[in-house]
């Protein structure tokens, strides 16, 4: 079979069988995107200028268009705000992040429909609609307060990643200095209190120490949005192998992710060296300033940049199916929240490049459908179960964490 | 339209339909739920011998709509408290807001300042707010058969045919908002339907651009703005600003007792001016201590706002120990209130207007606002 008909064949399965994307952070991009020197760069979420209606290539992985291209049947919409934010500033910015969601959903209602429930995930994909969900991504968010993250839920916010880079004050985070040995008590009591919302636990970001305390407490199934292998490509944002071998008893889901720096050997290496080069002229690794742009050009212009591509994802899942099974694996791309994508998957127009790969090596149809959609509703819809059952028995929790003395 | 559904029970039908007042009922009961169309007679005492049988009768057809009470605070610091039941631990329990005929409240989320906790407290106000409305709809939801939550005027009529206390979440502090608008319509969305300024950095001297602009959205969402502490220029201009009615949830009259929290008159003109309500507090302190005192006071702002512009907000909702105007010691008092308004020669249709009419009226105002607004603006 040609290349030209495994695409086909490819764009065909996910007609039937969309991707359920885990980790999309359109919704900060917009947050950043160039303000207008007019507007004081004080207008957030300039929804008019960026409309994604349109093509928005030069400026974003994700449209409308591409996403129809991409056969996303339903995104996890990240309402993301930086680590560094803290208390109220973090609240606040994750209000802000659920509303522009919410803006986004009234604004396009033909191709994005607000879904809450694995039923309004059904309904979207049976609509010809993109359903749109949302996950926090780190504790931060919630400020050590359950009723903020019940406040999330009412808002309509399906899954929390427990940290984002850094450490908070209950749980370790994968890219910080460990303080806690993984979960704290108010850490497992937060995890207890998402199993009775019916919020899911997601593990992507954290601390290996961390995946294992949640899994043990976890009486839903947990996902990974945005997590890869680390037997594959050992960078301390994947999943460790036998994290991967505890998903088929709690019913997860480690949803395989795009970044090149995390899924590419060579690029972890070059990331460490090109980020070595910029806080060896006095800028953090992260800025984007023009002066710390033109550095970096520079030292890709010394040392080109390796490339990963849909072989490199595919690698990953091959791994990840071998030791979570075919019933625990996941796509989560997290465009829009990183500079680099791999070739052929450079926004989310990609995935039927990945589906394409993936049929060359020898997957079903059946295999493939459960990667892209049903894995992931039904982690979604488990986790509404539990919820009903343990609102039973439980109200709400008002665990604080204790002062120091 | 849904105005017109607002009155079904009160208007032509038999006193049988009604909901059973607080005490025995009276022979003259069918004479009681007068529409604001029937003239005051002023014959009616003769026909209702007790002015507080009146009062029961008038309060079973135009329940008390109160502006203010701060249980979910007490709530959150001693959710011990079981308020289906008589609760001695707290002025405010279900059987005393049915024995004062309260059909619909208006449940504070604002945190009292100087709360323990300091500097630490100042970056939670957000997970503040929030752990307030968590503890609200709590309570809503573990008194079904009591308590409807209300998010619209309808919402009120629905529950008082319903034989329910309609209950509003809010005021919310305006500080919640430092620089954007999204936490407001995040707290909309969660229920919250007043907000209060006072305090918020974009409130303090004036309205700053960015407070039109909470203005301009509160508008646009229906969600009332409560100017309770708020100074009387910037309320003025609050007033002003706003294209829906602005509300004080809990107020007395400044030229009664010129106590700081109390309302000037010229803040009761604007109020007047912009169809707005002034909700009389039942604290000893901006009062007086008796029921007098508060009757003097709810006359007052009748008299310089006008019939349409006058409320209560008692601000019930705390543990024993807060002072209360003798009489005015727990919800199940506004009875007395109104027998005393009774006798003052209140006609009945303003009575109406004080205790339930104009609460429902400022907020169905405030959706006919918002509707017209949506016309014109989408979300900023």
């Amino acid at each position: 079979m040609s290349a030209a008909q495994r695409l086909d064949e490819a764009r065909g399965l996910l007609a039937e069988h969309p991707v359920v994307d885990g980790h999309n952070d359109l919704p900060w991009a917009l947050r950043m995107g160039s303000p207008r020197p007019e507007d004081g760069g004080k207008v957030r979420y300039d929804l008019a200028r960026r409309d994604i209606a349109q093509d928005q290539s030069a400026h974003l992985h994700t449209d409308i268009p591409r996403l129809r291209a991409g056969g996303v049947g339903a995104q996890f919409w990240s309402v993301y705000v930086r680590s560094d934010y803290a208390g109220d500033e973090a609240v606040s910015a994750t209000l802000e992040q659920i509303d522009v969601v919410a803006q986004l959903i009234d604004r396009y209602p033909g191709d994005l429909v607000r879904a809450l429930t694995a039923d309004d995930m059904e309904g979207a994909r049976a609509d010809g609609r993109i359903a749109s969900l949302m996950g926090a991504e780190g504790g931060h968010s919630i400020n050590n307060s359950l009723a903020t993250l019940r406040a999330l839920y009412r808002l309509g916010v399906r899954y929390m990643t427990l940290t984002h880079n850094d450490t908070i004050d209950w749980a370790d985070s994968a890219t910080d200095e460990p303080r806690h040995g993984g979960l704290t008590g108010f850490g497992r009591e937060v995890v207890r209190e998402m199993n009775r919302v019916g919020m899911l636990v997601d593990l992507s970001h954290v601390a290996a120490t961390t995946m294992r305390d949640a899994l043990a407490v976890s009486a839903a199934p947990v996902i990974f949005s945005h997590s890869s292998a680390r037997a594959v490509c050992d960078h301390p944002r994947n999943i460790p192998d036998d994290v991967l071998a505890l998903l088929p008893a709690n019913g997860g889901v480690a949803m395989a992710t795009f970044v090149p720096k995390f899924i590419l050997p060579a690029a972890v290496e070059w990331t460490l060296a090109a980020d070595e080069n910029l806080r060896s002229h006095g800028f953090h690794h992260l800025d984007t300033t023009p002066a710390a742009m033109a550095l970096h050009r520079a030292f890709e212009a010394r040392r080109p940049r390796p490339v990963a591509n849909a072989a490199t994802v595919a690698d990953h899942l091959d791994h990840m199916r071998a030791v979570a099974g075919i019933d625990h694996i996941g796509i989560g791309g997290d465009y829009d929240g990183t500079a680099f994508t791999p070739s052929g998957l450079d926004d989310v127009a990609g995935y039927p490049n990945l589906i394409a790969e993936l049929l060359d090596r020898g997957w079903s149809k059946a295999d493939l459908a459960k990667l892209t959609w049903s894995n992931a509703v039904r982690a979604l819809r488990d986790a509404e179960s539990v919820a009903r059952g343990l609102a039973e028995t439980r109200g709400p929790s008002n665990a604080v964490i204790p002062p120091v003395p | 339209m849904a105005d017109l559904q607002d009155e079904p029970h009160s208007v032509g039908i038999g006193a049988e339909y009604l909901p059973a007042p607080a005490v025995p009922a009276v022979p003259a009961a069918p004479a009681v739920p007068a529409a604001p169309a029937v003239p005051a007679a002023p014959a009616v005492p003769a026909a209702l011998p007790c002015a507080l049988d009146r009062a029961a009768a008038l309060l079973s057809v135009h329940p008390v709509a109160d502006g203010c009470n701060t249980l979910v605070w007490t709530l959150r610091q001693s959710p011990y408290h079981d308020i289906g039941t008589p609760d001695a631990g707290v002025d405010t329990d279900i059987p005393r807001l049915r024995a004062g005929g309260v059909g619909a409240q208006f449940w504070s989320l604002l945190v009292p300042s100087g709360r323990p906790g300091g500097a630490a407290a100042a970056d939670r106000v957000v997970s503040d707010t929030l752990e307030q409305i968590d503890v609200a709809l709590t309570l809503v939801r573990d008194y079904p058969d009591s308590l409807l939550l209300g998010l619209t005027a309808d919402d009120m009529a629905d529950a008082r045919n319903r034989n329910r206390i309609a209950s509003f979440l809010g005021p919310v502090p305006g500080r919640t908002l430092t620089d954007s608008l999204g936490a407001l319509r995040a707290f909309h969305a969660l229920g919250v339907r007043i907000l209060a300024p006072a305090g918020a950095p974009w409130a303090q001297d004036g309205l700053t651009a960015f407070g039109h602009e909470v203005v301009k959205e509160a508008n646009r969402l229906a969600v009332l703005l409560d100017l309770t502490d708020c100074p009387p220029a910037t309320a003025c201009q609050v007033a002003g600003a706003s294209k829906a009615p602005v509300i004080i949830s809990n107020t007395a009259a400044a030229a009664l007792n010129p106590h700081p929290g109390n309302v000037t008159d010229e803040v009761l003109l604007a109020l007047r001016a912009a169809d707005g309500l002034a909700m009389v507090t039942f604290d000893p302190a901006r009062t007086g201590d008796s029921l007098h005192a508060v009757a003097d006071h709810v006359d007052h702002v009748r008299a310089v706002a006008g019939p349409n512009a006058v409320g209560l907000g008692a601000a019930f909702g705390s543990e024993p120990g807060s002072p209360r105007p003798a009489g005015l010691t727990d919800p199940s008092g506004y009875p007395k209130l109104i027998a005393e308004l009774l006798e003052r020669g209140w006609p009945e249709a303003d009575l109406a207007l004080l205790t339930w009419g104009n609460a429902q009226r400022v907020l169905r105002d405030a959706e006919f606002t918002s509707r017209a607004a949506q016309h014109r603006r989408s979300s900023p």
